[in-house]
């Protein structure tokens, strides 16, 4: 669904990143791991377009996105910041209809435009809060508000920035569950950056590892182990296995 | 800014009454009005600085050093001509008043309220300058002139000032009192001199003409649509009428005709 | 979710209360309520006109620029966008041009959105709301000072320029009014059907990408047409602060923030603004006169504080 094809992109100043080239499956998790400053955020923001290309490209459905307009990319798309700020009183209903802006730009929105609309507010389980300001709701809720954008959107690859950076750990599998079930229900395919490595591991089918702006290697969720995750953020790390497959990674500590 | 130049000129004014003055009269006149007084009783040779805008009689600006601009004369040119008497009109000049005052000259401000005050300054002017007796002819002429002009019966007039903001010569002014001896009695009743009012008033109050001073008969007309019925009275020269001067029986005369005029073309 | 019909109940309930205020301002006087002779009432009618469109065209730039700024703090008068118009206006008449119609209203709008582009280019890539602010307040310093300058070589006009300069309503020449008025309305109109773009501009740069917005050009176009406007106001106006900052959060409340609802009753909200405001202006000391914009600054800056600690 998705080629990078030697592909560079960032600002003068700030991220960079260089070189990439791989091939990414559609109906996958891909999670994008790698230490601090390795540019995961330059990354998807540059599949959007919003850090400039410096060179190469991304072919997504056979299109290279340099020659998509903002909507077409958007149709293909979506994007989800790790925090927002909103500078004004958006209600839920309002902000997650907006997510439609990109599927229809009439100056009303049309019933079905309406109807996705509720949709996506009941699927992510914010009926209770609809008509409340964005700006007034919690951490959680505001992810959950940028998934129904994207679910109300329609699009088949989405990308999520550390969703899950300032929840507890009730709604952060709640979160990726909903997630799981986009993925299994409507086969979208996700690009997400991990706050905590061990949701990276129950969620994610592939790995995309990424250092100094470089993608080191793209591996299955089975080729992860101890000693590319070791090297990969400099420090030594353990993983434990518990039954039914889940994994955990822990950090060396000396006592 | 203004600051630092009074700071100079104080610095200056200070340094040089230390020294001796230049013997005899040195007159600085600011404003307009008094330089033609001065001229008219031939006390021009006591005249050492006049401001920018005293443009009569027309070799004023020639002969004479200027000062600058009425509100805001230089002080750095004033302490270097080291007047021994300044005389200044008031008005408006109130800053530059203090500042010179507090810098140690004599300063005598001539603000006429109506014309029988003119004459009293005209005649201390003259004794100031040492030409009494010139001042008293002068004044006697100008008697006589007002004497001879014709009066208009019982109409009314709004002193214009400036078109927009609307602003007025209320009944406190010099030139509402000299509009009041021919017959034209002014509508702008009020404590400041000269009041910015409301063009609904002045289409309330009906005056049977508009002097105008600040705008042409075309820009009033462009700016006012809606003040109909009052005729406009534009002289061809507002110098004459707006300054306290020699000039100012001319003005009259000519205020009178141009009332006469306007009543004849209805 | 509001749609088509919400929106013409709103729009009537808007315009009626407009119509209201202008019928106010028309028969409301000095010495009371009552249909006016018809001189007066031509005079009014005018000066109401004037502060109708200078009102809701303020408040409707005051929309865009905060929507696209993301910036609450977003008005006309504190981004320089005024009194960037003012110097327009004032270049001209250094110019000894004095003849108003669209000549007035089209340079006061190119020299708006060039202060625009300077502020913006000064407070930096960040568009943070202090920056801005503070960027528009040294614009705003440095323009009036060059005004002044501009003006002290035309004694004439120089007090009705300083005048202008706080803001007045006694424009009474047709040419001029209906040539701002109609660049006004076709701005204001332009950003109301732009409204949805501002409400993807509004979510940040990142956000609107994702929307499917070209984040550059549409707050380029965003910010050109709000300036644009700014400047025909401006032209039959002169410098009134705080209209389009006020209005705007007034109409919030009542709107929300969706564009669609919000442009339309916040423009209802700066026509009404100002035309009370000039109500007052124009009878607590009558037959003196107080500068509009006095008025509308006494009321604004409280009220930019408020905002501001918000």
């Amino acid at each position: 669904m998705m080629i990078f094809e030697n592909f560079s992109a960032g600002y003068d100043r700030g991220f960079v990143i260089r070189g990439i080239s791989c091939r990414l499956d559609a109906g996958k998790i891909y999670a994008l791991i790698g230490p601090n400053a390795a540019g995961k955020t330059t990354m998807l923001r540059s599949i959007i377009r919003d850090v400039p290309l410096r060179s190469g490209g991304i072919i997504i459905d056979g299109n290279d996105t340099a020659y998509l307009t903002s909507s077409e990319l958007a149709k293909k798309v979506s994007y989800a910041p790790s925090e927002m700020h909103p500078a004004f009183d958006y209600s839920v209903l309002e902000f997650v209809a907006m997510g439609r802006f990109a599927v229809n730009r009439a100056f009303w929105e049309t019933e079905e435009d309406i109807n996705r609309t509720h949709e996506a507010i009941i699927a992510m389980g914010l009926e209770s809060v609809r008509r409340r300001s964005v700006a007034q709701l919690s951490s959680g809720q505001k992810q959950s508000c940028l998934l129904a954008q994207i679910m109300a959107k329609d699009t088949d690859i989405i990308l999520l920035d550390e969703p899950a950076a300032h929840l507890d750990i009730a709604h952060r599998t709640d979160f990726f569950g909903k997630v799981l079930e986009m993925k299994n229900n409507a086969r979208k395919s996700f690009i997400i950056t991990f706050h905590d490595l061990n949701d990276a591991l129950n969620a994610a089918d592939e790995f995309i590892l990424l250092k100094e702006g470089e993608v080191a290697a793209v591996k299955k969720r089975d080729e992860i182990n101890e000693e590319t995750l070791s090297s990969l953020y400099g420090t030594e790390l353990s993983i434990c296995e518990f039954s039914g497959g889940r994994r955990a990674v822990l950090p060396l500590l000396g006592h | 800014m203004r600051i630092l130049i009074f700071l100079s000129a104080f610095v200056i004014a200070s340094g040089c009454s230390r020294h001796k003055a230049p013997e005899g009269l040195r007159v600085v006149s600011l404003s307009p009005g008094i330089t033609e007084i001065i001229y008219a009783i031939g006390a021009q040779d006591a005249l050492y600085g006049i401001t920018s805008h005293c443009t009569w009689p027309p070799e004023a600006l020639r002969e004479k050093e200027s000062v600058g601009d009425f509100s805001f004369p230089s002080m750095e040119k004033i302490a270097l001509i080291q007047p021994s008497l300044i005389l200044a009109a008031g008005d408006g000049q109130g800053k530059a008043i203090s500042h010179l005052t507090n810098a140690g000259y004599n300063v005598r401000v001539f603000h006429p309220a109506d014309i029988s005050e003119l004459f009293r300054h005209i005649i201390e002017i003259g004794r100031l300058t040492g030409k009494e007796k010139k001042a008293s002819e002068l004044v006697a002429d100008m008697k006589k002139d007002i004497r001879s002009i014709p009066k208009v019966k019982n109409k009314s007039v709004f002193i214009e000032v400036c078109p927009q903001p609307l602003i007025a010569a209320s009944d406190k002014t010099f030139l509402s009192s000299v509009c009041e001896i021919i017959g034209l009695k002014n509508i702008a009743v009020f404590k400041d001199s000269y009041p910015g009012v409301n063009a609904e008033w002045l289409i309330r109050q009906k005056p049977d003409f508009i002097l105008l001073t600040g705008s042409s008969e075309e820009e009033f007309r462009a700016l006012h649509p809606y003040i109909k019925n009052a005729k406009l009275l534009r002289p061809s020269d507002i110098d004459i009428i707006v300054r306290p001067g020699p000039r100012i029986t001319r003005g009259m005369r000519e205020i009178y005709y141009l009332a006469e005029d306007a009543e004849k073309k209805q | 979710m509001r749609g088509k019909k919400d929106f013409m109940l709103i729009l009537a309930g808007a315009a009626a209360a407009g119509v209201f205020v202008f019928f106010l301002s028309v028969c409301l006087g000095h010495e009371g309520f009552g249909i006016p002779e018809d001189a007066i009432l031509r005079l009014r009618m005018t000066r109401a006109l004037c502060g109708a469109a200078a009102g809701a065209a303020l408040a409707a730039a005051g929309v865009a620029y905060q929507t696209v700024l993301a910036n609450p703090l977003a008005d006309p008068y504190l981004l320089g966008s005024s009194s960037g118009a003012v110097f327009g206006i004032a270049a001209l008449s250094f110019f000894g041009i004095s003849r108003a119609g669209v000549l007035f209203p089209v340079t006061a709008g190119i020299c708006s959105c060039l202060t625009v582009a300077a502020v913006l280019k000064i407070a930096g890539r960040s568009f943070s709301k202090k920056n801005i602010i503070l960027s528009g307040v040294a614009v705003n310093f440095f323009l009036s000072a060059a005004v002044i300058f501009l003006i002290s070589f035309r004694k004439k006009e120089f007090f009705s320029l300083i005048y202008f300069m706080m803001g007045d309503l006694g424009e009474t020449r047709m040419s001029l009014i209906s040539a701002s008025v109609i660049i006004a309305a076709a701005g204001s109109l332009f950003l109301f059907y732009k409204s949805r773009f501002l409400n993807a501009l509004a979510a940040g740069k990142t956000l609107s990408r994702q929307l499917g917005c070209d984040w550059k050009k549409e707050s380029l176009i965003a910010l050109i047409a709000a300036s644009v406007v700014t400047g025909a106001a401006v032209s039959v106006s002169g410098t009134i602060g705080f209209i389009g900052l006020m209005a705007p959060h007034i109409a919030r409340k009542f709107t929300g923030s969706d564009a669609r609802f919000l442009l339309p009753v916040s423009a209802s909200t700066g026509a009404i603004l100002l035309m009370l405001s000039d109500l007052a202006a124009k009878n607590l000391l009558f037959p003196q006169e107080i500068p509009v914009g006095v008025v509308t600054a006494m009321l604004g800056a409280p009220f930019f504080l408020w905002i501001y600690r918000k």
